[in-house]
């Protein structure tokens, strides 16, 4: 885990660019920067795959926590004819 | 008294109430969205935002909560501090599992849940999708 340095020469794009360049992507964004909305301006792309798992699996090669980062999504995220149900409780400590 | 008002996009009758916070640890900070959820009792996070991160659990003692799909295993953390817009709660425990292991839906990383919103006035305008909060 966290073998692989940071290149140094990855640039910082805007988030309108790192949705043209990565469409329909699941985005490692590092030293991001967020509007007052906390909405991603700016940031340097780490990583990117279409699905989450994947890139969780391939950040976790880089050592990146010395940097504000956020993962975003650059499509579509809820298909239409998708019901989302969640909702957790969470036992009594007492209780396990 | 701190407010905010925090604006929400709901694209489709499909899709949930997310909002963009900050999650503040000792050793990183990082943003991530959070489905609000009044159904929840705690609030909860993906394990995968820590990990991809190098954060390691081993040492933690594991915990249950009950989801919708069942029981799930998981652990408790507690973060300096999450921050929606203007409003900053410090202190905040979030019950952790892998969402991905549980076959959450990928579009959120977590659930803001009750033991967040219950200590704040807190109202959601559906049709003006936003969200005041004030604490």
């Amino acid at each position: 885990m966290h073998q692989r340095m940071i290149p140094p020469d990855l640039p910082r794009l805007t988030w309108k660019m790192i949705q043209e360049r990565y469409p329909n992507a699941w985005v490692l964004v590092i030293d991001a920067e967020l509007d007052d909305s906390l909405h991603l301006v700016s940031g340097i792309v780490l990583a990117h795959a279409p699905d989450k798992q994947q890139l969780y699996q391939q950040a976790s090669d880089y050592n990146f926590t010395d940097t504000f980062s956020t993962i975003e999504f650059t499509g579509n995220l809820v298909p239409e004819t998708w019901k989302v149900v969640v909702s957790v409780l969470k036992e009594h400590p007492n209780t396990i | 008294m701190e407010s905010s008002r925090i604006r929400f996009e709901r694209t489709s009758e499909y899709d949930l109430i997310v909002i963009p916070a900050i999650i503040r640890l000792p050793a990183f900070s990082m943003k991530v969205r959070m489905a609000v959820d009044t159904g929840a009792s705690h609030s909860v996070l993906d394990a995968n935002c820590f990990w991809m991160r190098g954060m390691d659990f081993t040492t933690r003692t594991a915990t249950q909560a009950k989801g919708i799909g069942g029981m799930v295993n998981g652990f408790e953390i507690q973060v300096e501090s999450i921050m929606l817009q203007s409003i900053i709660r410090n202190g905040i425990t979030l019950f952790v599992y892998d969402f991905m292991q549980a076959g959450l839906a990928e579009h959120y990383d977590g659930l803001l849940g009750l033991d967040f919103l219950s200590q704040a006035h807190f109202c959601i305008d559906s049709l003006q999708r936003h969200i005041e909060i004030r604490i």
